[in-house]
């Protein structure tokens, strides 16, 4: 169980069944199904926010008649009750389900899709930099260190205030996301890569006149399939816990767009007063980017050859 | 000759790469809608006050100007405005901060103490935890141990440092009144008060990155155990101790000491999160300020600082990981 | 002065106070007695103690060190009025109030135990016009050289519209009749800076000071430490008590932090007090313990919250459609979204002049109940041929200190009235670049604040409501054009006796009103906590903070 973001750690596996290894995988042990579960669920209600906020009969509305006299929310428990599984949010008594449901939406959807585009941009680049190299190796492998070496809050932040005030933010956070995540990414599959050109079906493809798409389409990315699924699944909890922190340092999503972060900011506030306004958001934050990883554990195990299943 | 041409172009690349860095930082600020001349301006700004702030800070020359001047200044300092109130800003001079009247150099350095403080005594606890705990874990696989050990590690992996911070700080400063609630004390005032004071920032951050080095550090001893040498060494009639202490730990930390340069690099350049919790004067609150007060000379000051940090740190790793390991040599 | 200011820290740390009439500071027996240490707690990382590049309110931060010409007279529930520092009186207009005349008082001396002489004043005020130290209040700039043409004196010229025929006398040649001069008299520039001294660009990190205190040390982001200017002379200064022996700046830290430090009121805290505002979160937390409670200052007044209409864009050319967004919108539920409480968030507000400026006249002419009234909204607008509403509406507003909230709270009460709107929250830079700069603006309404720097009705509408501060940084954000009001307000500003420029100012804010290019919301409450042992802790009726030269520690 060695760690998969390490250059030459994983080895590229013959494309078997992966599905089926997955599945398998996923229904072994004892704590993995219940945390495929967690993800599911939350997914779903990510999904399907809309309708199961018209389910609870509530909105994204404020209604100041949810509070009590200093603007905490009426009622025990941060004003848990039938019509408001969550409670209402302080000050403005917007029901918390409508929010941490909307929550979801946000950060599953940056986290998968800059997860995505990581992983593709990472992929062709790092592929075509192991498999070619030369000249476009170096300028790949020196690229990828300047923006490694960038602090990408700073860019976030400027980009969000250069970007036309129309520019959806999150388009604008997977943009970013993705193109700060692709180098780490890159750096992996290259060196897959490079192994992988070294092998004997490789060169013969070469041999018998494969010209370098028909190499990488149909020699190398089938062997590369398990170590790219490794990584991109234990890139999107990283991928969700980045748009988090961005939005709770207030550059990433702004409101009145649900987000898990910046509902989290506020909540930290009312701590003593109102704990539960912590507790959904929180945990549902953590409870995800928890699962992630445990399934993504579980899943680098069985595509390991060196530790099949061994954990 | 061939270690002096590695090293040569290692660092070659590191200043190239601060220059890329440099420059496209300096696009990306000047691209942005703020005027940092209006901070300069005063209220009410009219347009004349605001065409004389310009011109005394340099910003009304073309970017590409700007961006020379900005080279230029590293090497032979910078002077703004004339006559007796003119600024000097000696060479190497990174930006001056006209909100702050001071060069934006030494304003870094007089933070890099905090930081670096934050950051290393955090590193070291971390590591020493961490790996200590993948050892033990992997040693005794399948135990309580190794479970309980192992599902720390994931909280810590999935849990916002932010959170962390705050509940820390809720719960030991204020609820148990155990430390103290913020504040650095230099090293150099009182070695007591300094750790005591840093206390609590070790061990969240400790806490967050150990989970990190303890999986990583397990899952790499497990699989040097079972490969031949080890088998070898066992069957030579070594101590289990000198096996794992002496042989398999090696392999171990290879890896371990790549993971941690690069975290590291990102680390020193500014814990921005646990300075804001903690009320610390880092580099890293220095950052978030900046951005508040939109400090344009500072943000491309701290950029830099960080950039180089890492690229520094990188460089470093390479040269290690070049030296121990002759097949990782790639030119 | 916009909460801007305050938050990012910019130049200067505005200070807050808390108190309100009615707080009994003595929550532990014992009264206010001279010495001591006090903390202030900040979260802004730095104090601009450059009376140049300040901004300062005159009761906050900066009256620990420099004083001025002028002063103000702060008490709970009475208008704030003007008062003589430095000179010895509040200064004599001639010439239709284009020549102001001061004096200064006897023996005012330096913390180096100079004396201050009137051609000190004088090169303070010129040292502001030099771009190296410019950055402060401007008000006095344009008045004493049009067009900005002096460049300061560090290259050897004077500024002839000031004059200083002897050590004592001042004496000020404005462009133009301006009866607010002695306000303006009051703002940091008017500091004594010694003649000659000043050059070097970090003069703010060791100042020469005329007030009570001076500063022993200052480290950015860390602390600033003041201890007594031994030469200050308190039979000259009425303002200002200067309890403590000891200030001291706590910088840099975190709100949520400070609050939780002076609600648990231990050890040295317990001589501390909170600079920022607190925040709501903080205020329902304090509402719940009896300790905390008693500790806590509320503003009876301060900043008006209002949201701007677009009068050059779309259906908000036409005042009656403007009209029905004064009844439409629910003032109530603002006052909850700002602070929890209406008592906490401050009333609501229905002229344009702020409670404590004199000559303000208090009128209502959309009465309606504080959730407003969204049928009558729906009549005007269907009188205006819209039957329908409005639609496809932006909302511009601060991304910070609770703004998208309130926004939120705004957008629920126009949607009764069949008004739809969608919200976008920008950064302070966005904001002031794509609502105060730009000359037309892609902004239907914003949601803002603002506070006068000084305590005249001019600051809350000249601003706001002449064209010419309409884009280039201005913050006439409703984009109010009517050449009426223009020359209205150039009289009323022209105008040297109070008691007629009261008159007039509070005309123009009838006249303003009925145009409606604004809806005007709350008069924002401000409150501030402080530790058991610190005492007179008191707020006027403006500003909105607690005036730093009154209290002191309990001992």
């Amino acid at each position: 169980m060695s760690d998969p973001l390490l250059p030459g750690a994983l080895e590229p596996t013959a494309a078997r069944s992966l599905p089926a290894a997955l599945w398998r995988a996923v229904r072994s042990g004892r704590w993995t199904p219940a945390f495929a579960v967690v993800i599911v669920l939350i997914v779903v209600m990510a999904v399907a926010a809309d309708l199961l906020v018209l389910i609870e009969g509530q909105s994204l509305t404020p209604n100041v008649h949810n509070l009590g006299p200093t603007g905490l929310p009426a009622g025990t428990l941060g004003g848990i009750s039938a019509s408001h599984w969550f409670g209402v949010e302080p000050l403005t008594g917007i029901d918390l389900f409508a929010l941490v449901a909307h929550g979801a939406r946000t950060s599953l959807l940056v986290g998968l899709a800059a997860t995505a585009v990581a992983t593709v941009l990472g992929v062709l680049i790092g592929v075509s930099a192991g498999y070619l190299g030369g000249w476009w190796d170096r300028a790949v492998t020196w690229t990828a260190d300047v923006i490694l070496g960038f602090p990408y809050l700073i860019f976030m932040i400027a980009l969000g205030a250069v970007a036309p005030v129309d520019f959806p933010r999150q388009l604008l956070l997977i943009v970013v996301l993705g193109f700060f995540g692709w180098p780490r990414i890159a750096r992996i599959v290259r060196s897959q890569a490079l192994s992988l050109s070294k092998r004997n079906f490789v060169a013969a493809a070469k041999v018998m006149g494969g010209g370098p798409w028909h190499v990488f389409a149909r020699e190398l990315l089938p062997n590369l399939w398990a170590p790219v699924i490794v990584i991109a699944s234990l890139t999107i909890p990283s991928m969700i816990g980045s748009e988090a922190a961005l939005s709770f340092l207030g550059v990433g999503v702004l409101p009145p767009t649900p987000s898990w972060g910046h509902t989290i900011s506020i909540a930290i506030d009312f701590l003593e007063t109102d704990p539960m306004y912590l507790v959904f958001p929180g945990l549902m934050l953590f409870g995800i980017t928890l699962a992630f990883n445990v399934v993504g554990d579980v899943v680098r195990d069985a595509l390991d050859p060196r530790t099949g299943g061994r954990s | 000759m061939r270690t002096a041409r590695f090293v040569l172009t290692r660092f070659a690349g590191m200043l190239l790469v601060l220059l890329i860095v440099t420059f496209i930082t300096f696009v990306v600020f000047y691209l942005m809608p703020s005027d940092p001349a209006r901070l300069a301006c005063g209220r009410p700004c009219s347009p004349e006050n605001l065409a004389l702030a310009r011109e005394f800070m340099g910003f009304d020359r073309p970017w590409y100007l700007q961006f020379t001047d900005f080279l230029g200044g590293i090497f032979a300092g910078r002077t703004f405005g004339t006559g007796a109130a003119a600024i000097h800003c000696p060479a190497p001079c990174f930006g001056y901060d006209f909100q702050n009247s001071i060069a934006v150099l030494p304003e870094i350095g007089g933070r890099i103490e905090v930081s670096f403080s934050v950051a290393l005594g955090a590193a070291v606890i971390w590591l020493v935890t961490g790996v200590g705990l993948g050892v033990l874990s992997a040693l005794r696989r399948g135990t309580a141990l190794d479970r309980i050990t192992m599902a720390g590690a994931m909280a810590g992996v999935s849990m916002p440092a932010y959170l962390a911070g705050m509940i820390g700080i809720t719960i030991f400063a204020f609820a148990l009144d155990m430390v103290p609630k913020n504040g650095y004390v230099p090293i150099g005032q009182s070695v007591g008060q300094w750790a005591w004071h840093l206390v609590l920032p070790w061990f969240v951050l400790a806490f967050l990155h150990a989970a990190i080095y303890a999986r990583l550090t397990r899952g790499q001893m497990l699989e040097t155990l079972g490969e031949d040498f080890i088998r070898t060494a066992r069957a030579k009639g070594l101590t289990e101790t000198k096996v794992v202490g002496k042989h398999a730990l090696r392999n171990v930390l290879l890896p371990v000491v790549t993971v941690f340069g690069v975290d590291l690099g990102a680390l020193l350049a500014g814990t921005v999160i646990t300075e804001r919790i903690f009320g610390m004067a880092g580099v890293g609150k220095l950052l978030v300020d900046g951005i508040a007060s939109m400090n344009l000379p500072v943000l491309l000051g701290v950029t830099l600082f960080s950039a180089l940090l890492v690229t520094f740190m990188n460089f470093l790793v390479d040269l290690g990981y070049g030296a121990l390991d002759p097949r990782a040599r790639l030119i | 002065m916009k909460l801007k200011a305050i938050t990012a820290g910019l130049l200067a740390a505005a200070m807050l106070t808390a108190c309100g009439a009615n707080d009994q500071p003595t929550a532990q027996g014992g009264s206010v007695k001279p010495g001591g240490t006090l903390y202030l707690l900040a979260d802004s990382p730095s104090v601009n103690w450059d009376p140049a590049k300040s901004s300062n309110l005159v009761i906050t931060t900066l009256s620990f060190v420099h004083r001025r010409l002028t002063s103000w007279n702060v008490a709970p529930g009475k208008d704030t009025t003007i008062v003589p520092d430095l000179a010895t009186d509040t200064g004599r207009p001639s010439d239709g109030g284009k020549t102001w005349t001061f004096t200064l008082k006897d023996n005012l001396k330096y913390n180096d135990g100079t004396p201050i002489k009137s051609a000190d004043v004088k090169w303070g005020l010129e040292r502001s016009f030099a771009p190296a130290f410019s950055g402060g209040l401007a008000y006095h700039k344009d008045l004493l050289s049009p067009g900005l043409a002096y460049k300061g004196p560090f290259d050897g010229k004077e500024l002839d519209t000031i004059q200083t025929p002897d050590d004592k006398t001042i004496v000020f040649h404005l462009a133009r009749p301006y009866g607010d001069w002695n306000w303006i008299a009051s703002t940091p520039a008017f500091a004594p800076v010694p003649k000659g001294k000043g050059a070097e660009a970090d003069y703010g990190n060791h100042p020469v000071t005329s007030g009570p205190y001076q500063l022993d040390k200052y480290e950015r982001g860390k602390e600033a430490r003041l201890g007594r200017n031994k030469f200050w002379d308190k039979a000259t200064d009425d303002t200002r008590r200067a309890q403590a022996d000891n200030v001291v700046f706590q910088l840099g830290q975190d709100t949520s932090v400070i609050a939780k430090r002076l609600i648990d009121n231990s050890g040295d805290d317990q001589s501390a007090f909170g600079v920022p505002f607190t925040s709501a979160a903080q205020l329902a937390q304090i509402q719940g313990s009896a300790s905390a409670k008693a500790r806590l200052t509320t503003s009876e007044s301060g900043a008006l919250a209002y949201l701007s209409l677009n009068t050059q864009r779309g259906k908000l050319t036409d005042p009656k459609v403007r009209q029905a967004f004064q009844y439409a919108v629910d003032k109530a539920a603002y006052q909850v979204a700002s602070a929890g409480s209406a008592q906490l968030a401050g009333d609501v507000a229905t002229t344009l002049i702020t409670p404590g400026i004199a000559g303000r006249e208090q009128f209502d002419l959309y009465q309606a109940p504080p959730s407003g009234d969204p049928e009558k909204a729906k009549q005007l607008l269907a009188a205006a041929g819209l039957p329908n509403g409005l639609d496809g509406l932006v909302l511009a507003t601060h991304n910070e200190n609770g703004f998208p909230e309130k926004a939120a709270a705004i957008q629920a009460a126009l949607a009764r009235a069949n008004i739809k709107v969608t919200i976008k929250p920008l950064d302070e830079d966005t904001y002031t670049s794509e609502v105060d700069t730009k000359g037309l603006s892609d902004f239907d309404l914003t949601l803002t604040s603002w506070q006068p720097d000084f305590p005249s009705a001019n600051s809350n509408i000249q601003p706001l409501f002449q064209s010419t501060e309409i884009g280039n940084g201005g913050v006439n954000e409703s984009r109010y054009h009517n050449a009426d009001v223009d020359k209205l307000i150039t009289e009323a500003q022209a105008t040297v006796d109070p008691a007629e420029a009261g008159r007039k100012w509070a005309e123009l804010d009838k006249k303003i009103l009925t145009d409606s290019p604004v809806v005007p919301l709350i008069y924002t409450r401000n409150s501030f906590l402080h530790g058991s042992k610190v005492g007179d802790v008191e707020i006027g009726k403006f500003p909105a903070y607690v005036d730093y030269r009154k209290f002191g520690l309990i001992q």
